[in-house]
């Protein structure tokens, strides 16, 4: 039988995008993300502003 | 130490960036520090540490992201294909990246400008980001760019905008940049802005132990009787300016035919040059070898070594030509005439001056003497300024002092 990974609803690690939504519809493999969200710093944010609204102008 | 080594780049792959990790790891390893090699798998599906067999697909990460990073929620990101494809590729480096987990590292030491952006972003504010940027992705899209105008991008458009972004965010997000020569420094500095006490400069290294055994080993190729060779390895692309050195190998023709040239490597413009080299009747002249693994063995059957490339950083063919004592004939483009001194390690041609790259070739072919002596003498000062034991201790000089200042 298939081991299927535990999963959650992506809206668990919205804290990393800048802007939030909900997306329950998105689940996502929860020991991945949890170990992503664990080592990411806490200002971590995509997508990545300084480069992004550079292009802008 | 324990060192990632990372790139946003294809491990393992063919090409230089692949080649300088390698190097850098083998030694590393043999003065007993841990190194672990980072980047993109060669399929594209994941990133991976590719010694420790640790890997991310990037199917695991990607939903969420184009979730999250809608058009709506994200619209530079969706308003062009070529930002699309980089970003969210990045993202993808950065979440593996976290997923590996970088706080084991003493050093974070990338290999271009992308990952670089990505570690900044990722990793430890302790642990020192030390980048060697090998060329300018900004330079290169940009000539992609002109030179494809079908694309419809120019100087306004977002794609454009979007290199010259990353290019300075990526060299700007260091402890310390370093780049292989003062030509690339300069680039970051004056056309890209980058602090200029951001970035050092030193060469790279060639093992010599390594090419001189790969000479050892021989090649099948045979110099036809009373022919000089002249070789030219690079990439079959338009960069390298190989079709300058077919236009000038045309017009040396017509004054000598003691020659043969075996351009040696594969590319996606390998068809177009071997049509330019049979519609100027030199089939019989020039041979395409495509890849191989006998470079040094058959530099050490060459005479004369051409690089007429439109840009280029420090190849590692004009380092081993100079190691072998081939005297070699560039272009005066990027880093180049910091590697050739004109008439004495070698001659320098401007870029795509065909007619004086034939001239340079005829000379030394007149001259046996004087190509005799460039070869001498680049010889003797690519084994000293190329050293690799050299670049290795500059290294890891740069290393600790970002680790002191790290505190």
């Amino acid at each position: 039988m298939e081991n299927r990974p535990f999963t959650v609803t992506g809206d668990l690690y919205n804290r990393i995008f800048v802007v939030q939504t909900s997306n329950p519809e998105v689940a996502v493999d929860y020991g991945v993300w949890n170990r992503i969200f664990a080592s990411l710093p806490k200002e971590y944010k995509v997508p990545d502003l300084p480069v992004i609204t550079f292009i802008a102008h | 130490m324990k060192i990632l080594l990372a790139t946003f780049w294809l491990v393992p792959h063919v090409g230089g960036v692949w080649n300088f990790m390698q190097q850098i790891k083998r030694r590393l390893e043999a003065l007993g520090h841990e190194v672990d090699i980072m980047g993109n798998s060669p399929d594209y599906t994941k990133y991976h540490i590719v010694n420790r067999g640790m890997e991310l697909p990037k199917n695991a990460v990607l939903p969420l992201l184009f979730s999250k990073l809608n058009g709506v929620n994200a619209p530079l990101v969706h308003a062009d294909n070529t930002v699309r494809h980089y970003e969210i590729d990045r993202y993808c480096m950065e979440l593996a990246a976290a997923f590996f987990g970088l706080d084991r590292y003493d050093i974070i030491h990338t290999q271009d400008i992308f990952s670089t952006r990505a570690m900044s972003r990722v990793k430890p504010k302790r642990t020192p980001l030390i980048a060697h940027i090998h060329g300018s992705v900004a330079d290169e899209m940009m000539t992609h760019f002109r030179r494809n105008p079908g694309l419809g991008i120019h100087e306004g458009s977002l794609a454009w905008k979007y290199f010259r972004s990353i290019e300075y965010y990526g060299a700007s997000s260091t402890t310390l940049t370093i780049t292989a020569n003062n030509w690339q420094k300069q680039k970051l500095v004056h056309e890209f802005g980058v602090p200029e006490y951001q970035v050092t400069s030193f060469q790279y290294g060639l093992d010599a132990g390594a090419f001189w055994q790969k000479v050892q080993s021989g090649t099948d190729f045979i110099r036809p009787a009373g022919k000089k060779v002249i070789i030219c390895p690079a990439r079959l692309v338009f960069v390298k300016g190989i079709d300058v050195l077919i236009s000038a190998l045309a017009m040396l023709k017509q004054s000598r035919q003691d020659w043969v040239c075996l351009i040696v490597g594969d590319g996606d413009d390998r068809a177009e040059l071997e049509s330019q080299a049979a519609s100027l009747g030199l089939c019989d002249d020039v041979t395409f070898l495509g890849e191989r693994h006998d470079v040094p063995a058959l530099l050490a059957q060459s005479d004369i070594f051409v690089h007429s490339c439109i840009q280029d950083n420090q190849p590692f063919s004009v380092m081993e030509a100079q190691f072998a004592g081939v005297p070699p004939l560039v272009s005066s483009a990027g880093g180049l005439p910091e590697m050739v001194e004109h008439g004495r390690t070698g001659l320098i041609s401007p870029v795509r001056d065909a007619p004086t790259l034939a001239g340079q070739l005829a000379l030394l072919l007149e001259h046996e003497d004087y190509r005799l002596l460039l070869g001498r003498n680049a010889k003797a000062w690519g084994t000293e300024h190329w050293s690799l034991d050299r670049m290795i201790d500059r290294l890891l000089a740069i290393y600790a002092a970002a680790l002191a200042q790290s505190g």
